[in-house]
């Protein structure tokens, strides 16, 4: 009886000892699971990435320059202080229209529409216009390229200050009527406006109309119905005198790295903002890098500065010498910005916006109008050298250049010639002109039927 | 003078057969008449009866015959021997007459001049008191019917004189008869009495009973019945087959011949609802034998006609009526063995645990009783028509993508019952699914705790602990309705797999239950196998080889449902997206796939969000909320070390397989939601660890806290910690904390949904712009993108299934003019929507939708319908083609995975309906499986037994050396609830097999 009560007891206590080494196991088990190396797998989802086919390019020019309050009896008339000269060539055929403009007076000759009509490597087109005013109420040299319309773009470089005169052009190449909405940041609040464009038509309304009593106002331009080419012209007078105008282009969409080709110092700044960066964060709050370097691709400076969502925020560039200079501004967040660069202090000087110049993987036409001083910049941020063959369309020689890895290169150009550019990499460039008392520049954009390729998920 | 008799001993070869040969003809030798001759006829080796000296003596002659050689056949080859003038008395080896057996026969001829056969009783050789046999007579429709079988003999049936036919062994056959009554060797080995003794009626003989002449008969002799189930089966219907085209009246054979092979599937029917899957098979062989031999039947045909003196009418009196077979036989309905294991689901207080549960859920989710349909998360509309649902879960054209032809998920044809249990609205289903979830799962919680426990209170406490997991609760927050669903399923998949190795009406419900859930949670299946195959070696181990049978039938209906997806992705895709989660790709589990992710995992918590938690408490307060799950988990290792500790240990490794499960879930993302890697969801793994942690918590309060008090106390305190680990989840809702929106009753706009009602014949494009700037393209058949409609076909693929739309949907963008209307149409496609991506819109995402209206806009032959809510949508002028149909060899597949689907779970539906056998069978039984011996009895609802029985001394009558210990402890009132040790659950359930495969 006794060995068979302790036959039983060895039983239990056999049976306790393996069940809490097994509850002990179990809890080291679930502990061990959770930091052991599982295998892991993440597929890859079906996609296809697929350029748009190619269609006909349309580009719009710039067209008159407006002038602000020449008639004082109709203080909000617009009037024509010039029409620019173009510059355009393009690889086959191209049909040149003009598009029609309700705001100036009668007799105004519209802004040029050019349609380069598709073809199976895509329409190569480009054209380009400068215009040199030297009146009472307008000087300087203002000059852009012609490019495609937009559904979406931002105008960073305005300001509604006394002595200001921006307006806001907005040209409709295409056959429907656009309603394009007008968001002005810089306030507390965005503020939008409603605009009707109608088919083949260009118009022009003063920022101070939808921005009035901002700092720094930044402008998206978003069209419904048709896509309308958006830019922005401004004209500023010091105390009385003229000083400077400028035609400038939209920039491009929000991205986190902007990179500004071109920036032209003309002549050393101490501690006043000769050269302006002016950013704006589109949805987060961010901080910006801003790094500039010489033509050689040597950083000569960096700055930094916090941006808030929505809010326009700028910094001054100093103690820049004269040059030619690249920009990179990177952020955590999507941002846009544009460069403000002036000739001189005082009155009588010339400024132009640069906006950020993307990134070029097929070959493009340039044009370069009439101007002093033709430059075009090369910047290549990549990490390989690239040879860059620069030709003018005329048949001339051209020339090549060889642009360092994550440096640039300046190439002097002909004025009112219309150059291929040829690289064996991703390049940037802009096109620089600059005189006494007059300065522009703009970016190189690719060419406008050469859509970049969507990632489809089907 | 008496007439000659001589005796045919069919013998096959053997040790035991000659040994029960050699008693047969000592028994011969002492009958108080001998027979005048004495053939023998060996069906094998006849060597070693030809070297017996008791044979020689005996036997006139030995004639051997093939091994395969049937008793009739083996008669006929004796025959030439028989002299003209002799009786003919049929002898097998292992008949041993009684002595005076011949006697009694030949007097019974001898006395009645129109008997043509005399027959005597057989009894069992080991109890010569069990008739074997005495009198066989059939019914109207030709089924024999033994009179007398399996009775104990009291001579009771002694007075019967006059029957339709009796078993051939022992029959003797008048000399004058024997000519025509010779045995059907169409028969194989059934009826063949039976048929003698037709015959002999039908030409003015009969058949009379001798039943004081006894022959001693074994159960496998040559003559017998076969005695594997299903091969008795087989010669009993071949038999009863062949007897009918026989008997019946010539013009009706072609009618009997054509309806063979639908009685055959009618009887496949009735044999799975009697729970005897072993005889469909031979049921279809006796059929198709039956129908092929014209010959056979010709000759038993020609044979009764030739002899046929008396009417068919004659031989009416002697079948059984109706009346008198229900009258003496029991009602074949099995019994409860004494042993009432009643369920107790109101007495215990489970349907009142299950109305609270109800009152809970519309509380929590008041607003959804006036919601027509449900959204958000992984919740979409289902079709609007049954027809739809089901066209969803079959093989063919999916609803989405064009020509995306292929398998649908398993987890459509679960949307579709589902859907189709709400046939006016199935998107009402989903909402009504919502609602009933809490009370379902405490329903299914409870039933599973009827496995594990007996006490009413735990049982309700297992209901309540499953209802407030907190995976379930997030799986409702999220809206992930597979999860849900899968929930939902696994407490009866617990409830019904722990006794599929008991009854075939378990293994058949459990195959569903099993189908289902790893239809609603892939991810499940491989720890599911694993359990599957613990299974197979514990029931393998104990000998239990007809429930491992049971065992094997459980993954058929899972297999053949995912059969097509698994053939599909190993050809197409790739092994791993088979455990993608079905139904609408949502992300969201917000786990990393490190060491931090699987902690919260391991917690309990499916979620980064804990249930809720972290976003009604400060979240460095809320990471403690799985505290609040401590106790069960304690209780739930306690398991371990409880008397029952075999069923604890099962439950943890489930609980630990469902956790490896979720592990290893969160780190695989197989599936893409837009371009989106999403992984899988862990939650269901947690489910399944969450079987496993109840369970186990509930054998340890089962059996090893003995104190009531105490049990009482911990059971409060548990209940009482996951109540509260629930609020922050069943309060969400009202604080609209969930994803869940009212509606949409279609993804679409309203005018699409309008257009294409009711049917999967118009397309349209749905471009949705990411926020990275890609694109994602969708192609949706129908009214709405039906969440019946998702496939991880498409939602895995990793390379562009079917027609390649996102070229087209590009170049819509482009400036390039196309005839863009003629190519969507030509793919069916109608609409083309512009749609938002949910959530926060980026600059990029935003840039490029608006120039994807303005572009649009411009195209001819677009004409826009307008801004809606769910986008901008298009019309394409031109009617679209008509949706491309599929060819004949898809249809052909399509086809056979239906038919094939249907056969599987049709036989397992009819399997797991219940009849009232299979109840009674229930019942005889404890529900609670893997009961130890060493665990206390619990008497349910006997009041004034519970103090003495709580008490653990009082346990364990069955093992022998406890019960001398303590006489006086084992109580009367123990007894007739016997802990199931296992033999007496070998014994037990062999007993019950042995009656279902009768």
């Amino acid at each position: 009886m006794s060995q068979k009560r302790a036959t039983r007891l060895v039983a239990t206590g056999a049976r306790l000892a393996a069940g809490v080494l097994i509850a002990v196991g179990c809890v080291i088990g679930a502990a061990a699971g959770a930091g052991a190396a599982w295998p892991q797998l993440v597929n890859e989802p079906a996609q296809v990435r697929t350029a748009p086919a190619a269609g006909d390019a349309t580009l719009v020019c710039a067209g008159d320059f407006r002038a602000v309050g020449r008639d004082t009896q109709n203080a909000g008339q617009l009037h024509s202080a010039g029409t620019p000269a173009l510059t355009v060539d393009s690889v086959g055929e191209r049909v040149d229209s003009v598009l029609a403009v309700t705001d100036l007076p009668e007799g105004a000759v519209g802004p040029q529409r050019l349609v380069a009509l598709a073809q199976d490597a895509g329409p190569l087109v480009a054209g380009a216009e400068s215009l040199t005013l030297a009146a009472e109420d307008l000087s300087g040299l203002a000059a852009s390229a012609c490019r495609e319309a937009r559904t979406e773009s931002w105008l960073v470089g305005g300001a509604v200050e006394t002595g200001t005169s921006d307006v806001i052009v907005l040209a409709n190449p295409g056959d429907v009527a656009a309603t394009v909405t007008l968001t002005v940041y810089g306030g507390l609040e965005q503020s939008t406006s409603t605009v009707a464009v109608p088919p083949a038509t260009q118009l022009a309304l003063p920022l101070a109309s939808v921005a009035a009593g901002l700092q720094a106002p930044v402008v998206r331009v978003t069209a419904a119905g048709a896509p309308v080419r958006a830019l922005l012209q401004s004209a500023l007078i010091r105390t009385l005198d003229p000083s400077g105008i400028d035609v400038q282009d939209s920039s491009g969409d929000p991205a986190s790295d902007l990179t500004f080709a071109g920036v032209q110092v003309i002549s050393e700044s101490d501690d006043d903002g000769l050269t302006v960066v002016r950013l704006m964060s589109t949805a987060d709050a961010t901080a910006a890098d801003i790094t500039v370097r010489d033509s050689s691709g040597a950083i000569v400076q960096t700055v930094s500065m916090p941006l808030e969502a929505g809010i326009p925020a700028e910094v001054g560039l100093t103690g820049l010498l004269p040059g030619v200079y690249s920009i990179d501004v990177h952020a955590e967040a999507a941002m846009v910005g544009a460069v403000q660069q002036t000739t001189r202090l005082g009155a009588g000087s010339d400024f132009a916006w640069m906006t950020p110049a993307p990134q070029i993987e097929s070959d493009v036409l340039v044009s370069v109008p009439a101007g002093e001083n033709p430059r075009m910049q090369i910047v290549n941020s990549s990490s390989t050298d690239t040879t860059v063959r620069i030709d003018p369309t005329t048949g001339a020689a051209g020339q090549t250049v060889l642009v360092p890895a994550g440096g640039s290169a300046v190439v002097v150009v002909e004025a009112s010639t219309t150059y291929s550019l040829t690289a064996d990499g991703s390049v940037r460039a802009a096109v620089m002109l600059s005189g006494t008392d007059a300065l522009a520049g703009w970016p190189v954009w690719p060419a406008a039927a050469a859509q970049k390729a969507i990632t489809v998920y089907p | 003078m008496p007439t000659r008799v001589h005796a045919i001993i069919v013998s096959r070869p053997g040790a035991s057969s000659k040994a029960q040969l050699l008693r047969t003809l000592d028994a011969l030798t002492l009958q108080s008449r001998r027979p005048d001759a004495v053939t023998l006829v060996v069906c094998g080796d006849a060597s070693s009866a030809r070297s017996s000296e008791a044979v020689a003596r005996i036997a006139e002659g030995i004639i051997e015959a093939r091994a395969s050689t049937s008793f009739a056949e083996a008669v006929e080859l004796a025959r030439p021997r028989v002299a003209a003038d002799a009786a003919v008395w049929l002898l097998a080896h292992d008949t041993a007459p009684h002595p005076d057996a011949l006697a009694l026969l030949a007097g019974a001829l001898e006395r009645s001049p129109s008997a043509a056969i005399a027959a005597p009783k057989l009894v069992s050789a080991d109890d010569d008191r069990e008739i074997v046999s005495l009198g066989v007579t059939m019914t109207a429709l030709g089924r024999s019917v033994e009179l007398a079988a399996g009775e104990l003999d009291q001579g009771q049936h002694d007075g019967r004189e006059d029957v339709l036919g009796a078993d051939i062994r022992g029959m003797l056959i008048r000399s004058g008869t024997r000519e025509r009554l010779r045995p059907d060797t169409a028969l194989a080995g059934a009826d063949e009495g039976l048929d003698l003794g037709v015959r002999a009626r039908l030409a003015g003989g009969r058949v009379v009973l001798a039943p004081a002449a006894r022959l001693s008969a074994h159960p496998d002799g040559p003559a017998a019945l076969p005695q594997s189930a299903a091969k008795r089966a087989y010669v009993t219907r071949l038999a009863q087959l062949h007897r009918r085209l026989a008997y019946a009246p010539a013009v009706t054979v072609p009618l009997h011949w054509l309806v063979l092979l639908p009685l055959a599937l009618w009887r496949t029917v009735v044999d799975l609802i009697a729970k005897r899957p072993s005889s469909v098979l031979p049921e279809w062989a006796a059929a198709l034998v039956a129908m092929f031999r014209f010959g056979a039947v010709a000759r038993s045909r020609r044979r009764i006609r030739t002899h046929r003196t008396a009417t068919w009418a004659s031989i009416d009196p002697l079948r059984i009526t109706r009346y008198q077979l229900r009258r003496r036989l029991d009602d074949g309905q099995g019994t409860e063995h004494g042993a009432v294991s009643e369920l107790d689901f109101f007495s215990g207080g489970g349907a009142w645990a299950v109305l609270a549960a109800l009152v809970v859920s519309i509380a929590s989710f008041t607003t959804l009783l006036a919601w027509p349909a449900i959204g958000g998360g992984g919740l979409l509309p289902l079709r609007d028509t049954v027809a739809g649902l089901w066209q969803d879960a079959a093989w063919g054209l999916r609803g989405l993508g064009v020509d995306v032809i292929g398998p649908a998920d398993p987890f459509a044809a679960v949307l579709a019952a589902l859907g189709t249990l709400w046939a006016g609205s199935p998107s009402f289903a989903l909402v009504l699914l919502w609602l009933l979830a809490l009370p379902l799962a405490v329903l299914g919680g409870w039933f599973a705790a009827t496995r594990i426990t007996d006490r009413a209170g735990l049982r309700i406490f297992g209901g309540v602990a499953w209802a407030l997991a907190p995976t379930f609760l997030t799986a409702l927050l999220e809206g992930r309705p597979a999860a849900v669903l899968a929930h939902l399923l696994l407490p009866w998949l617990l409830h019904t797999a722990a006794v599929a190795h008991r009854s075939w009406g378990a293994a058949g419900a459990a195959s569903i239950v099993l189908a289902a859930t790893v239809a609603c949670s892939p991810a499940l299946a491989p720890a599911l196998a694993l359990l599957w195959l613990i299974a197979l070696v514990i029931v393998l181990a104990r000998g239990w080889f007809h429930g491992a049978v049971r065992l094997l039938w459980m993954p058929v209906p899972s297999v053949v449902l995912f059969l097509p997806l698994i053939l599909w992705q190993l050809s197409n895709g790739s092994v791993w997206a088979l455990f993608a989660d079905p139904g609408l790709a949502v992300s969201g589990a917000g786990l990393a796939a490190d060491a931090a992710g699987r902690a919260v995992l391991a917690t309990g918590f499916p979620s980064a969000d804990l249930a809720g938690w972290m976003q009604v408490i400060d979240p460095t307060i809320a990471v403690w909320a799985p505290v609040l799950l401590a106790p069960l988990a304690l209780l739930a290792l306690g398991a371990a070390i409880a008397p029952r500790w075999g069923a604890g240990v099962t439950l943890l490794v489930v609980a630990l397989a469902g956790l490896a499960t979720a592990y290893l879930a969160v780190g695989v993302a197989v599936s893409f939601s837009q371009g989106a890697p999403v992984t899988i969801w862990p939650g269901t793994g947690l489910s399944l660890a969450w079987v496993g942690v109840v369970g186990a918590s509930l054998v340890t309060l089962d059996t090893a806290v003995t104190q009531p008090r105490l049990r009482v106390a911990v059971v409060t305190v548990a209940g009482i910690a996951l109540a509260i680990c629930a609020v922050p989840a069943l309060t969400a809702l009202h604080t609209g904390r969930t994803v869940l929106t009212n509606g949409p009753e279609s993804t679409l706009p309203a005018y699409v949904a309008a257009e294409a009602l009711g049917g999967q014949d118009l397309a349209t494009l749905v471009l949705t712009p990411q926020s990275d700037g890609a694109l994602a393209v969708d192609v949706v058949w129908g009214a709405t993108d039906a969440l019946s409609a998702q496939t991880t076909m498409l939602s895995t693929a990793t390379q562009v299934l079917g027609t390649d739309v996102s070229g087209l949907a590009v170049d819509l963008f482009s400036e390039s003019t196309f005839d863009a209307p003629a190519e969507l149409g030509d793919l069916g496609i109608r609409f083309v929507l512009l749609h938002q991506a949910d959530g926060d819109e980026s600059d990029a995402a935003r840039a490029f939708r608006v120039s994807a209206e303005t572009a649009l806009d411009q195209r001819a032959g677009f004409v826009k319908v307008g801004a809606t809510d769910k986008g901008v949508l298009w019309k394409l002028e031109n009617e679209p083609a008509a949706r491309a149909d599929l060819s004949a060899r898809q249809m052909g597949t399509a086809h056979t995975v239906t038919v094939l689907t249907l056969i599987v779970f049709a036989a397992a539906v009819l399997l797991a309906i219940p009849t009232r056998a299979s109840r009674r069978a229930a019942r005889a039984r404890s529900r609670i499986v893997g009961r130890s011996a060493l665990e206390p009895i619990v008497l349910p609802r006997r009041r004034e037994d519970r103090h003495p029985l709580d008490e653990p001394d009082a346990a364990s009558p069955s093992p022998q050396p406890a019960a001398a210990q303590h006489p006086p402890v084992a109580q009367p009132a123990a007894e007739p609830i016997e802990p199931v040790e296992p033999t007496a659950v070998v014994s037990a359930s062999e007993a019950t097999e042995q009656e279902d495969g009768r």
